[in-house]
């Protein structure tokens, strides 16, 4: 056994912190936006999910919110990884621009439903140039590596997916512009939503949690099967749900993806075993709730695609499934490597040069623990709150759950300010 | 860990090598909390003369940190009266294993004595 997945997350090959901010910046903004919104409409949010409303919280999360800030991190992080400069910090700065004019647009054209005209076409192209040039900064990054980890193997597998995903995404734009699709919209948006969740966010969620939550927790030896063995079957279960997209037969692709993330849970088990820091602060906290809904959305996956549950049943539960990926999996980890990565760029940035002449705050003292344990709690009832609501179709818990929810974003937004600004 | 002034003029102006260590837990990694002597990243101090070398890891290679609390380790070492320089070598071998961390420093990170 060695020590499988060394580093820190910030070196001299990492981009300006000014360009990595403005990712996390603009991300944090749209998630607390999102979460109002949902707030506001949330009557809107029950019965079959292609529609308007849902189509553009949908796009506004995972775009605007998830997949900003990924991009953002992975930008800070793959220098990190590959000990190696960014291709083009151009490429980062402008990049962003373009994607965030991109996902304003294609949101907006989701929540009037503007499919005639070309609008959706240029959203759909805006976003797919955006995503390219970051998979194209990312892979030309990617190309000077000189042995491939755990680590890459998943980030190069999440950049392949991304691009598959926003290459539908663009025939999807397009069609619903100008229609040209033989065949149902549908069953291409639904090979879209899988790709996005189970080959994009899962690969980038695994691969970055193999390289931050031992940095994080001091675990450094430990057997990593579990994790090729996730690896494996994970893309297992991708590929196969292409071949049911192609051939309409069934590959039980759903099946291997709940096994792949069943051995991801086991491979966080290794490492938080193995872990020196015992105490686990506010960023681990949600980073592990994170973990253990990832398992619980793929039994609803499977669920979803192989069982004989009535149609009304099942439409809940992909409405379920849609917001517990969202916020019980992905914006969970999000906030709590945030709570880790923020306050260390700040810190970095500022304080770095003032080790050992002055006193320097430690990491945990550059936001307020105690407004994020307060937020931990709020999001940890909100999240339950909503999907119980979405079950029973009570707008009330419901709109509970999402008022819960909104407070804290609030308090992460005030957490993450506090670090921004901080003197 | 003591608090103590490192001010000049400290402890009658005498150098030793028990002093750069008080020193050095002045250095203290922000993520962890805990200082440098007690992550047991300290390998090595030397006294000759006003002049100090001093052996030291970090707890991963290719860490950012390297360069900030290497220099802070000399800045702190270099406040104390007597030092006329300080070298710090950053070495990887043999590598920092856990067992380094003092057990003051355990207890810290949660350990049960």
């Amino acid at each position: 056994m060695s020590t499988p997945f060394p580093g820190s997350i910030a070196t001299p090959f990492t981009p300006p912190f000014k360009v990595v901010r403005l990712y996390f910046i603009v991300a944090i903004i749209t998630f607390i936006f999102l979460n109002g919104l949902m707030l506001l409409s949330s009557g809107y949010i029950s019965g079959f999910h292609f529609q308007p409303r849902i189509l553009s919280f949908a796009h506004m999360a995972v775009l605007g919110w998830a997949t900003m800030i990924i991009m953002g991190a992975m930008t800070q992080l793959i220098p990190v990884i590959l000990e190696t400069s960014l291709f083009s910090v151009w490429m980062a700065k402008w990049g962003l621009w373009l994607y965030v004019l991109a996902v304003a647009t294609i949101t907006g054209h989701f929540w009037f439903f503007a499919a005639k005209g070309g609008g959706m076409a240029w959203a759909a192209g805006m976003a797919f140039t955006a995503v390219l040039l970051f998979v194209i900064n990312v892979g030309l990054t990617l190309r000077k590596v000189k042995s491939i980890n755990i680590t890459i193997a998943h980030i190069i597998a999440a950049i392949i997916y991304l691009t598959i995903v926003a290459s539908i995404g663009l025939l999807l734009g397009f069609n619903l512009s100008m229609p040209f699709i033989k065949g149902n919209h549908l069953h291409y948006m639904a090979l879209h939503a899988a790709i996005g969740f189970g080959g994009w966010f899962s690969m980038i969620i695994m691969g970055v949690s193999y390289k931050l939550l031992p940095m994080f927790t001091l675990s450094y030896t430990y057997r990593t099967w579990p994790g090729w063995a996730a690896f494996s079957l994970v893309n297992l279960g991708i590929i196969g749900i292409i071949v049911e997209f192609l051939t309409h037969r069934p590959f039980y692709s759903t099946v291997f993806i709940l096994a792949g993330l069943i051995m991801f849970s086991y491979q966080v088990v290794i490492i938080m075993k193995g872990r020196m820091r015992k105490a686990l602060d506010v960023g681990l906290r949600h980073a592990l709730l994170s973990y253990a809904y990832i398992p619980f959305a793929a039994v609803l996956g499977v669920v979803i695609s192989l069982s004989n549950i009535s149609p009304e049943i099942r439409q809940r539960i992909i409405l379920i499934y849609g917001f517990t990926v969202l916020f019980g999996c992905i914006t969970l980890l999000i906030i709590g490597m945030m709570y880790k990565i923020v306050p260390f760029l700040v810190w970095f940035h500022k304080y770095s040069d003032k080790v050992g002449k002055e006193k320097v705050p430690l990491l945990k003292d550059m936001f307020s623990e105690k407004v994020g344990n307060i937020q931990f709690w709020l999001i940890n009832i909100g999240v339950p709150n909503v999907m119980v609501g979405l079950y029973l179709e009570n707008q009330t818990i419901v709109g509970i759950g999402l008022t819960i929810i909104f407070i804290a974003s609030l308090l992460f937004g005030f957490n993450m300010l506090t670090v921004f600004t901080r003197k | 860990m003591p608090a103590l002034s490192l001010s000049k003029g400290w402890f009658l102006n005498m150098l030793t090598e028990q002093l750069i260590y008080t020193a050095l837990k002045h250095v203290i990694d922000p993520e962890i909390g805990i200082n440098i002597v007690d992550l047991g990243l300290v390998y090595d101090v030397k006294l000759d003369g006003g002049d100090v070398s001093i052996k030291m890891t970090m707890t991963t290679a290719g860490c950012p940190l390297h360069e900030s609390i290497a220099r802070g380790a000399e800045d702190a070492v270099r406040q104390l009266e007597g030092v006329s320089s300080v070298k710090v070598d950053l070495v990887w071998d043999p590598p920092w294993t856990p067992d380094r961390i003092s057990d003051w420093a355990r207890k810290q990170l949660g350990w049960k004595p």
